[in-house]
């Protein structure tokens, strides 16, 4: 263990200074910029087009109008896009 | 074929176009098969296991003569073999599998170096029974948390989750998209963080209060730093993958990881408050304890704002229902502890049963309903085949639902009295006693059920390894595929194949 | 974020933070406790029954602290005269603190209970003193026997309640003299040390050679 809590402070300041620089320059390199599309990095591009049984007319039509229109799996018992 | 749809489905249908994105996770799926399936069959094993000992340890409470003779079976080295066996065994397992089948999908490329991951897997798991073995032989370090043998069974855990964590380390710096997405940083933080709070726990010098101190460190952040983070990982991926959204606000999980880190590590003294510890460091612990509402807000707000107006798709999709429960249960239990770390509630509350039930809303109504819902999804994609049975789905869920009810309410009420009881310097401890009686019995009744739902999971999930085929003769289901649902509805998605 | 080493680099300064906060810092304070001259280093017959203690789990039912007397009834219950403090645990390790009383706090139990006869029946089954009480029966650390078979000088029990039958009586093993010799042995009822008596010394890291 450390000497003394002198040192482990500033061991934490440093540290600390160092995570504060490090997020300034992910900042300034653009990392966090137009964060929400990375919200799209979850989905399959054929996630959007799958029907969903609760939806209503409304929020179809929303999807489709967006995505494209809905597919089913050509064969059944091949999942297609529902992997 | 001709897909019959409902009157009300008007837009028109395509046959399956996207064969790139398909492939890749064609190609994800199938490196990580072995393992994942390897680590599912293993904690479902550990979760048995984990039951028995659990349910045993809960009778012995209001049954104290039953199989006494034999100090293997005695009250508290069941009950620690019950800890270790459900959080390291059946939790732990069960998130290396869901870890190593989530990472390749979200970085579009195959796990590397499955074998380093499947080594990890087994060791961490010659490591429980070790584990399990000291602790019903005696060998118990005498930590909560941390009773494994600390030299013959914890090196398991520390080179067997490297490894994991290697191989999946190894995939994202593999990876074949640019941007990492929320999930992704739960798990590659989980699979840094584990190794070092476990060595930190078990590190031997420490004595006295101290020991006190590092031990609940690591307690607290086995939850927060390793259970939590892969758990949320994979709300974070089912949720919006189910529902066919993104996630609400990506800010807010964002907001959610860091404050979930800096906050929860900083939060296990409040498991010694009012001890003899230096006043400074519980205080510490109870402000990072209350701020705890920021990451919990932020992971509460953004998962019901994408479910939002969806809410009927929890009757179709199991996963989605069993992550859902896990979900509000995360937000439950976070704001009860965030309530029973202030000073005033906890010195009713600590060292009650209220503790006990707190605890099982986080292991099991979080941690354990998400790992369930994990596997419904992950299982049926690496066999090629549908779940056997919606029935036995349905009576899973509502086993363990109900199952919790009975076990939390009452033993949360009782621990409440006890905790008002001994308040009181005039109760005698025979009136302490009785007070939690009533809370003790509806645990073993909650915990029974809890049971009987495991093995109907395991006998499912052991029919799906045999290659039972689905007894209704659909297609696979997928994420919108209607498991518990009524029979008219079932034909709708399937697109009319049965 | 696309960086991996910037994730990694903030997961590890979390870490390092929160150990440095609550593990290291710690470590340098809580190092300069005085041991309290009252309080003795456990014999071995005592750390004996300490790992039979740690072996059982008695610490899943039984805490070892008293809290403070401002906002908890500990002391008014007659667990102990004052709050338990740092020093009254040096020689504990694994510490035995404890987050459950599913029964009563043992920090001074050797104050309450002198009796090796009340330990020991109640050891061998609980509810031959106290019908009501839930604590496990522990038989397995005891051998039952004829009271004619005993030899002379040897040490035995008879057991109330009807948890023996007539004429049979209990013969501790050693694991179980050993756990009653831990127990008689847990008294914190001494003043708060002040840390300036003349036989205090300091522990921890750099002063190891002090220990005894």
């Amino acid at each position: 263990m450390l000497p003394s809590s002198l040192t482990v402070t500033l061991a934490i300041t440093i540290l600390g200074l160092l995570t504060v620089a490090a997020f300034l320059w992910a900042w300034r390199k653009g990392q966090f910029d137009r964060i929400n599309d990375q919200a799209m990095l979850a989905m399959d591009d054929d996630d959007f087009n799958v029907a969903r049984p609760w939806e209503t007319v409304a929020q179809r039509a929303e999807r489709v109008a967006a995505h494209g229109p809905t597919q089913l799996p050509a064969v059944p018992g091949i999942w297609g896009g529902a992997r | 074929m001709t897909a019959t749809l409902s009157p009300h489905v008007v837009e028109l249908t395509t046959s399956i176009t996207d064969l790139e994105n398909l492939d890749i996770r064609l190609r994800a799926d199938a490196s990580s098969r072995q393992v994942a399936l390897r680590a599912i069959s293993f904690s479902v094993i550990w979760l048995i296991i984990g039951s028995a000992f659990g349910l045993m340890a809960s009778f012995k409470l209001h049954m104290p003569d039953w199989l006494v003779s034999s100090p293997v079976l005695t009250f508290g080295r069941i009950r620690s073999a019950h800890l270790n066996a459900m959080a390291y065994g059946w939790a732990s397992s069960a998130m290396l599998g869901v870890s190593v089948w989530i990472i390749p999908r979200l970085v579009h490329t195959e796990l590397r170096v499955p074998k380093a991951a499947e080594a990890g897997l087994y060791i961490w798991n010659i490591g429980m029974v070790l584990g399990i073995v000291g602790i019903l032989a005696g060998y118990s370090d005498g930590l909560e948390w941390l009773e494994m043998p600390r030299y013959w069974a914890d090196p398991f855990f520390v080179i067997g989750g490297g490894l994991v964590g290697l191989s999946l380390l190894s995939t994202i710096a593999m990876r074949e998209v640019e941007h990492l997405y929320v999930s992704v940083w739960y798990i590659l933080a989980a699979f840094i963080w584990f190794p070092i709070i476990f060595v930190i726990g078990n590190w031997p010098t420490f004595s006295g209060v101290e020991s006190a101190a590092v031990n609940w460190f690591y307690a607290h952040n086995a939850l927060g730093l390793w259970l939590t983070p892969v758990c949320l990982a994979a709300a974070y991926y089912f949720i919006p993958k189910i529902l066919g959204r993104p996630i609400y606000s990506y800010q807010l999980s964002l907001l959610g990881f860091w404050t979930l880190g800096f906050f929860y590590s900083l939060n296990g003294m409040h498991h010694l408050i009012g001890g003899p510890l230096p006043t400074w460091m519980i205080t510490t612990s109870i402000v990072a304890s209350g701020l705890m509402i920021i990451p919990v807000m932020a992971v509460g707000v953004n998962q019901h704002m994408t479910l939002n107006k969806r809410f009927g798709a929890l009757r179709y999709s199991p996963t989605l229902r069993f992550i859902v429960f896990g979900s509000v249960a995360y937000t439950l239990v976070s704001l009860q502890g965030v309530f029973m770390a202030f000073r005033e509630v906890n010195r009713l509350t600590h060292f009650t049963h209220v503790t006990v039930a707190h605890a099982h809303l986080g292991l099991y109504s979080f941690v354990t309903m998400i790992m369930f819902g994990s596997i419904y999804y992950i299982l049926p994609r690496l066999l090629g085949r549908e779940w056997v049975s919606e029935k036995l789905i349905s009576w899973h869920f509502w086993t363990v639902g109900i199952g919790q009810i009975v076990y939390l309410v009452p033993l949360t009420v009782a621990g409440m009295v006890q905790g008002v009881a001994m308040a009181d310097p005039t109760s005698t401890w025979e009136q302490v006693v009785k007070a939690m009686m009533p809370g003790l019995i509806g645990r073993s009744v909650g915990g029974t059920l809890l049971t009987i739902g495991h093995c109907v999971f395991a006998y499912h999930v052991w029919l799906m390894f045999r290659g039972a085929r689905s007894r209704q003769g659909l297609p696979p289901f997928h994420e919108v595929a209607p498991i518990i649902t009524r029979r008219t509805k079932a034909s709708f998605v399937s697109g009319g194949a049965a | 974020m696309t960086r991996i080493w910037l994730l990694i680099t903030g997961v590890l300064a979390i870490i390092v933070f929160a150990t440095s906060l609550l593990v290291v810092i710690p470590n340098t304070m809580i190092g300069q406790v005085r041991v309290p001259s009252q309080l003795a280093p456990y014999t071995g017959q005592q750390a004996r029954g300490r790992a039979v203690y740690v072996a059982q789990g008695c610490v899943y039912c039984h805490s070892q602290q008293v809290r403070d007397p401002v906002y908890t009834s500990d002391k008014d219950r007659g667990w102990g005269p004052r709050a338990t403090v740092p020093s009254d645990y040096v020689y504990d390790k694994p510490h035995q603190l404890g987050t459950m009383r599913t029964g009563p706090d043992l920090i001074n139990i050797g104050v309450r209970q002198p009796s090796d006869q009340w330990h020991h029946t109640h050891l061998f089954n609980p509810r031959s003193l106290m019908p009501w009480s839930i604590m496990p029966a522990f038989p397995y650390l005891y051998d039952v026997r004829d009271s004619s078979s005993l030899k002379p000088g040897e040490v035995f029990y008879s057991v109330a309640g009807g948890k023996l039958p007539t004429g049979k009586v209990i013969v501790p093993t050693a694991d179980a003299d050993a756990l009653v010799a831990y127990l008689k042995s847990l008294k914190r009822t001494y003043p708060v040390p002040t840390g300036n008596e003349p036989a205090a010394r300091s522990i921890g890291g750099r002063s190891e050679q002090t220990m005894p």
